[in-house]
């Protein structure tokens, strides 16, 4: 899917898309295990720090290089 | 009368879903040069914010706060800006977002995952050369201290205690960081 949308759509409108998707999508999904009563997890909790994690190492890597 | 009852009855997701859609809709208006389809995307935020005022929401509560006579500043063409309109605007008033935040868990999670996506749409827009060093280092300090306030709040939430205090310090860091914008 990202292959395609690589083709098809400038990269910051795909952060857009993804950031706005990604909300929507995340926040629904969480509110469908609530309504089935099926608990968060340990582990769960632990990937979502990981997902964080590895947004800040994205960040720190895209930062400008110094030119010499 | 039935489906005016009906929209009446469920305002409130119904806004939610207006605002995502126009939130959508204006990130990608703004991120694209041309400023005509900006121009359409207002006029349908001006339809969407009278729509929602006769139901009796303001899907722009707490936005564009200024004093008078402050002089208007130019706005970044980010997903920020819509993101905020979507998660921290339409989804606060809703039944969805009040569950959420009724689990712990389900809140920490949600909350990270969500600070996540923006600081993946940030590190889009800083590869593209968006930010200045400047504003590169004062998303930084921002999304530090969000990740500081996260660790906290997960080791509370682990250990089954209730939100740490700097609730209020990670909400405007986050909100400034989805909202971020030309000084």
């Amino acid at each position: 899917m990202d292959e395609i949308l690589d083709f098809l759509i400038d990269p910051r409108v795909k952060a857009a898309l993804k950031l706005v998707g990604g909300v929507v999508g995340e926040i629904t999904q969480m509110s469908a295990r609530l309504a089935s009563g099926e608990p968060i997890t340990d582990e769960e909790v632990a990937a979502s720090r990981e997902r964080r994690q590895a947004a800040l190492a994205g960040w720190d890597a895209a930062a400008p290089q110094d030119s010499p | 009368m039935e489906a005016i009852d009906w929209v009446k009855g469920h305002y409130g997701g119904v806004s939610a879903v207006l605002v995502a859609v126009y939130a959508l809709a204006r990130a990608i208006v703004l991120l694209t040069p041309t400023p005509k389809d900006n121009r359409a995307v207002e006029r349908v935020g001006l339809f969407i914010t009278a729509l929602c005022t006769f139901f009796g929401f303001d899907p722009f509560a707490g936005r564009n706060i200024k004093p008078p006579g402050q002089k208007k500043t130019k706005k970044r063409p980010t997903a920020a800006g819509a993101v905020l309109l979507c998660f921290a605007l339409a989804l606060s008033g809703c039944a969805t977002w009040q569950a959420i935040r009724a689990n712990p868990r389900a809140e920490l999670v949600v909350t990270q995952d969500t600070f996540s996506a923006t600081v993946e749409a940030l590190t889009t827009l800083r590869a593209e050369g968006t930010f200045s060093i400047e504003e590169g280092d004062q998303i930084t300090i921002l999304i530090g201290q969000c990740g500081d306030y996260l660790d906290k709040w997960e080791a509370a939430v682990l250990a089954g205690k209730p939100k740490p205090s700097g609730w209020g310090v990670f909400s405007a860091a986050l909100t400034n960081l989805l909202d971020y914008r030309e000084q």
